[in-house]
């Protein structure tokens, strides 16, 4: 009887009590590189993660690696950032900026909803963060909110920014008249905080009468009635009641209406359609479904393309295909008041909507192929079913979205025919079944198979065929606003790209980090792209990156047929000047006669994953940040020749290499690959520390299928590395500036006293008495001013100090990356008989 | 929540645990035999265990009986869920059959007819649906006599969880008269607590007479018993006014509002918090030993408790006389005042230790949490 299962949610606590009490305090500038590497900028929060559209509001970056940041970049360009600037002093005239601080102005026309932003620094580029534009009035959290009697007032229809306190819970008062229904909504997850919110809300007698249900994610939220009249009280605090900057959330308390989903969630993109909005507090709507929900129609605005705002970049992804679903914003009427604007499914052609009821097998809904067909997981324990006729020899393709828009379901798709018996029986017999979609990506990021199923059918024969749609969590859980689009289609073969901003870690591949490109002065950088291959696509993708800067190079890359993800080296020129931006990815190919493209979507990693117990969270971003910084690369290595190098079975390649060492590197540097057929071998490259040129040699096994093959050799570099020496040359600058000028208040207090002995030697003068009390106060003035100069100087030789030890020199190890060497095994000639 | 209803929603559970939390207990019973002898020994007070591998000549369920119970855990699917190291449940689809010694059982509720199951419905339902029905014979009646023994001590089936032919009631009609209640009124919990606690049984004195000192199972007066760990612990925090603090919890939260049992504690510990290991009841220890005495009397714990709390407020409250501050303690601790012999003697003790009136206070303090009446139920 004895069972001795590991409670998760026991460890799961005390790993993020250990994050809590490891992320505790007020550090918003970090060190963050464990390694001896070049330092990588991570930004883990932008506090406050919101602001009011119209309004400026001041942030604090916190992360790691945060040298210089000057630059914070949004995803909508009316939203622009500063670094706050202190105000000159004495001994600082020109007003400098303060570090991990900006400025943040938001245009009055921004819509409302989540944008990211990437802060550049000294070491190039962070990752993604989201930030929330709101309509309504912010406040600040403040402190001593810890206990209910402590509670800050807030009104309704506003909204809080704050930080969770570590074993603490935060406390917000708001007067409520009796009957009167709120909505609170708390954003913590959905905007890349590491808070895992409990909500709950106590009446004017201090009794908790409601909590928050987790109904995004882990962000609660509550519609709340006032059943008495009076002050209420909202707690708030972490689940494992962590805290610390990582931790930022938004309350957000509204009485106005509240949108939660559309109905049906797919409309032809570009047009206006009528829609089911489902939500709460809606003006004219209908209750509908259960716990308090209500309906309304609304002719809704469908965007012609993705947006720059939408709810669906907090989404969590956990396969690639995820990132695949075409989704349009849609507005219009209750719509707009919407925080971040809903998405729907930019559908193909009209939409059928499922008639209930359907969850008889003997009495589905009919519906005729190709079809978009909407329905809903509702009620509980719903079934439904979908007939049609095919024949045979056609191929048509169903795919079911549910989790792609966002929705925490479970779908799942069974066909089976139906035929008649000789006594006029339906028989039926099950032909395929699809749960989850593919494991296509195994081992690293997004490895999961997609939630949403696709068959690829081929009926047997002409007749009626009959499909269920379920979900497999609908014996439990159910709603009108868990939806699903089915797709049945003919099959179009393309591709879907995903760059994923995160990569295994070089040295434990356990361990996830968020990898953005920023690029030294002659370095290279790898970023990896997938291939989610739709309908049986099978043709080569040429890669194509738009809008480098100069001195930006990627090396022309073409996925082959048979992979599924490929590398894209940028290398950037000894001439490349820093920049900061984005760039995007293209890939083209061909399907048939048929032009195949598509540019890549982006993901990004929230936190960097160190423990397997750590969720590996991912979601969409908007583009691909870049940076060129001003360090510079110790070695390049890079064919002599970038060419596809021929051979066939049992050849062997050499292929020539240049390398160019910088002053600072160290050492001599070995070359590698992984991950290559066994059939495929690659000697290791070795490069001593004086040599300019290599060679690698490529044997191809007898038993090498012909095709197209990449081999991407990497390497680690030392170099001798001083962290930030402008850093440490301007606090040196500062120290000496502040030295001279001690010095020459020290020489103003010797001429002060100088000039009192002169009028103290004037004795008798009837001025002498006042220009001797002039004197004294003068000595004394200059006194105070030369003491404050030496406490400034003492201070700023402790700051040269400590940047300086910051900045010694030091052997870091700097990934050496090539770009990748293309090899085409022909095919073996056949053997000619010899005659005798 | 109804009971029923809180039942099924653990039998039929599907998902994770995120989105439902009801599946914690298949993430925890993996086991199929686990699923089936726990759900009946739990719900249904009923130890299947045994009729896994034989059919005792004088107990009513048999192999048979038992692999066709098991046949509605039979489709249960697993598959990696979102967080690191959940599952996540679901229907997997198909026929319902479990394999027994004699070949491969369709699901049958105990006592009941085979019922054929679609492949595309959860029969998990089905048996939901069974255990949850009015009529069904154990149900409620397993419940009941778990509440009838959390409130007098000892159930009317003992033990508890073991109902069966050859355990029978000590009050069969106690029993059915209750279950029947608890059906009628929508198997709710608060009704039937409301239901026992006004009873003229459950408020009979535990002091005993000369009539009922022997009696152990006919309920003629009450038998007093230790409070439970968490209740104990929560009981001294509030005499004491000095409360525990848990590691990852919100401060305040009591012993009883814990959510599982991985907190360590060594107070908990020594008065026998169950480890969730097993569906038995078995598990919490109620006996009175020698480490709980030393550790109420002579602990750090306990100490560090006394100083600095009521015991420190009540010396330092000048304005209020000893009396009123007696009745203060006694109250919290007894629910009752304290009668003139007790105040008297206090009064006597405070008055000799004038010179250090905290340490007087949680003398008195110390005292009270020692006695029997402040640590039993009565």
């Amino acid at each position: 009887m004895s069972r001795t299962v590991p409670s998760i949610v026991g460890l799961r606590r005390l790993v993020m009590l250990l994050a809590a009490i490891g992320a505790c305090g007020p550090t918003a500038l970090r060190t963050g590189t464990a390694r001896a590497e070049f330092p990588r900028p991570q930004l883990n929060a932008i506090v406050p993660p919101g602001g009011q559209r119209g309004t400026a509001v001041e942030v604090t970056l916190v992360g790691t690696d945060l040298d210089d940041v000057s630059v914070l970049r949004f995803s909508h360009s009316g939203i622009v950032a500063r670094p706050v600037m202190a105000s000159a002093t004495e001994f600082d005239p020109q007003p400098r900026p303060v570090p991990g601080r900006m400025r943040i102005e938001i245009a009055a026309d921004v819509p409302p909803g989540l944008y990211d932003a990437v802060a550049t620094g000294r070491y190039g580029v962070t990752n993604p963060r989201l930030f929330m534009v709101g309509t309504t009035a912010e406040i600040s959290r403040r402190t001593g909110i810890n206990a209910p009697a402590t509670a800050a007032d807030v009104p309704v229809d506003a909204t809080v920014s704050g930080v969770a306190t570590a074993n603490a819970a935060d406390h917000y008062a708001i007067t409520l008249a009796a009957g009167q229904r709120i909505r609170i909504d708390i954003w913590a997850r959905r905007l890349d905080s590491r808070m895992t919110p409990v909500l709950s809300v106590a009446n004017p007698v201090g009794r908790i009468v409601a909590r928050g249900k987790r109904l995004h994610g882990d962000d609660p939220c509550l519609d709340f009635v006032a059943r008495d009249a009076g002050r209420h009280v909202i707690r708030l605090h972490d689940m494992y009641m962590g805290g610390g900057d990582d931790m930022p959330y938004r309350l957000v308390i509204s009485s106005g209406p509240v949108v939660e989903s559309v109905f049906p969630p797919v409309a032809v993109a570009g047009g206006t359609t009528r829609l089911a909005v489902v939500g709460r507090g809606l003006p004219g709507g209908v209750p509908a479904g259960d716990d308090g929900l209500e309906q309304m129609a609304v002719d809704a605005t469908i965007d012609a393309a993705a947006g720059t705002a939408g709810g669906r970049f907090a989404w969590r992804l956990f396969s690639a295909r995820d990132v695949a679903a075409e989704l349009v914003d849609v507005s219009g009427g209750v719509l707009d008041q919407a925080p971040v604007p809903p998405a729907v499914l930019a559908a193909a052609g009209a939409v059928i909507v499922e008639q209930e009821p359907n969850n008889d097998p003997a009495q589905p809904q009919k519906i005729a192929l190709p079809s978009v067909v909407a329905g809903r997981f509702h009620p509980r324990g719903d079934r439904d079913w979908l007939s049609f006729e095919a024949k045979a020899g056609e191929e048509w393709v169903f795919d079911l979205h549910s989790r792609r828009l966002g929705l925490p379901t479970d779908p799942s798709l069974l066909v089976e025919s139906v035929t008649q018996s000789p006594d006029g029986k339906a028989v039926t017999k099950e032909i395929a079944f699809a749960d989850d979609g593919p494991a296509e990506f195994q081992g690293g990021v997004l490895d999961r198979p997609s939630f949403d199923p696709m068959i690829t059918f081929k009926p047997p024969a002409d007749g009626t065929y009959r499909l269920l749609v379920r979900e497999l969590a609908a014996d439990s859980r159910a709603g009108i606003d868990r939806a699903w689009v089915l797709e049945a289609r003919r099959p179009v073969p393309g591709f879907r790209l995903v760059v994923p901003l995160a990569q295994p870690d070089r040295v434990d591949p356990k361990k996830i980090a968020r990898s953005v490109p920023s690029l030294q002065v002659g370095g290279r950088i790898a970023v990896d792209v997938f291939v989610v291959r739709i309908d049986g696509f099978a043709g080569d993708i040429a890669l194509e990156p738009q809008g480098l800067p100069a001195g930006v190079t990627a090396t022309p890359t073409i996925i082959p047929g048979n992979a599924n993800r490929g590398v894209l080296v940028l290398t950037a020129a000894d001439t490349a000047q820093p920049f900061t931006g984005s760039f995007r990815v293209f890939g083209r190919g061909k399907a048939g006669d048929r032009d195949v493209d598509d540019v890549a979507r982006v993901a990004t990693l929230a936190w960097n994953v160190d423990d397997v117990n750590a969720p590996t969270v991912m979601r969409e971003t908007f583009d691909i940040p870049l940076a060129v910084t001003t360090d510079v690369a110790p070695v390049t290595v890079s064919p002599r020749e970038q060419k596809a190098w021929e051979t066939k079975p049992d050849g062997k390649i050499e292929v020539p290499l240049e390398v160019v060492r910088r002053p600072a590197a160290k050492g001599p540097l070995s070359l590698t690959v992984a991950g290559l057929p066994a059939e495929l071998k690659v000697a290791e490259v070795k490069i001593d520390e004086k040599a300019t040129e290599a060679k690698v040699e490529i044997a191809v096994g007898p038993k090498l299928p012909p095709g197209t093959y990449t081999v991407l050799l990497k390497g680690v570099a030392k170099l001798a590395y001083a962290r930030n020496s402008q850093a440490a040359e301007r606090a040196r600058a500062d120290a000496d500036r502040i030295g001279l000028l001690a010095k020459e208040r020290t020489a103003q207090v010797e001429a002060a006293k100088q000039a009192l002995a002169a009028t103290e030697a004037k004795q008798g003068d009837p001025q002498a008495a006042e220009a001797k009390a002039a004197a004294v106060e003068a000595v004394k003035a200059a006194e105070a001013s030369a003491k404050a100069a030496e406490a400034e100087r003492v201070r700023r030789e402790e700051v040269a100090k400590a940047a300086a030890t910051a900045a010694a020199t030091k052997d870091i190890d700097v990934p050496v990356i090539l770009p990748p060497i293309t090899i085409v095994v022909a095919a073996p000639k056949p053997v000619e008989e010899t005659k005798p | 929540m109804p009971y029923s209803q809180f039942v099924r929603e653990i039998i039929t559970a599907t998902g994770e645990v995120g989105d439902n939390p009801a599946v914690i207990w298949y993430r925890q019973v993996a086991d199929a035999n686990q699923q089936v002898e726990d759900a009946s020994q739990l719900f249904l007070g009923l130890r299947l265990q045994c009729a896994r591998c034989h059919h005792h000549p004088f107990e009513k369920w048999g192999t048979e009986d038992y692999f066709q119970f098991a046949a509605f855990f039979s489709r249960l699917g697993r598959k990696k869920g979102l967080q690191p190291g959940e599952d996540r449940i679901f229907h997997n689809r198909g026929e319902a059959q479990a394999a027994g010694p004699k070949g491969a059982h369709k699901p049958v509720v105990l006592g009941g007819t085979p019922d054929r199951v679609p492949p595309d419905v959860d029969p998990r339902g089905r048996l939901a649906d069974w255990m949850t029905a009015g009529d069904n014979p154990y149900f409620a009646r397993s419940l009941v006599n778990r509440y009838w023994k959390h409130f007098l001590g000892r159930g009317l089936v003992e033990p508890e969880d073991d109902m069966r032919l050859t355990n029978p009631p000590t009050n069969p009609a106690l029993l059915d008269a209750l279950a029947k209640h608890f059906v009628e009124h929508g198997y709710d919990l608060k009704d039937l607590i409301r239901v026992i606690c006004r009873s003229s049984t459950y408020q009979l004195s535990a002091e005993p007479n000369e009539v009922n000192a022997e009696d152990r199972q006919s309920y003629s007066r009450f038998y007093p018993r230790r409070l439970t760990a968490e209740v104990a612990l929560d009981a001294i925090d509030q005499l004491t006014e000095k409360p525990t603090q848990f590691g990852g919890v919100l401060p305040g939260t009591r012993a009883v509002q814990l959510p599982d049992p991985n907190f360590n504690n060594y107070f908990l510990t020594v008065f026998g918090r169950p480890n969730g290991d097993s569906p038995c009841e078995c598990e919490r220890g109620s006996e009175a030993n020698l480490a709980q005495s030393l550790h109420l009397i002579n602990s750090a714990d306990i100490l560090a408790k006394l100083g600095t709390s009521r015991a420190a407020r009540l010396a330092a409250d000048a304005g209020r006389p000893n009396a009123a501050k007696i009745d203060e303690i006694y109250l919290v601790a007894f629910s009752r005042p304290a009668n003139s012999g007790e105040a008297a003697d206090i009064e006597k003790y405070l008055a000799a230790h004038a010179a250090n009136l905290p340490a007087a206070w949680e003398d008195v303090i110390w005292s009270v949490l020692n006695t029997k009446e402040f640590l039993f139920t009565h």
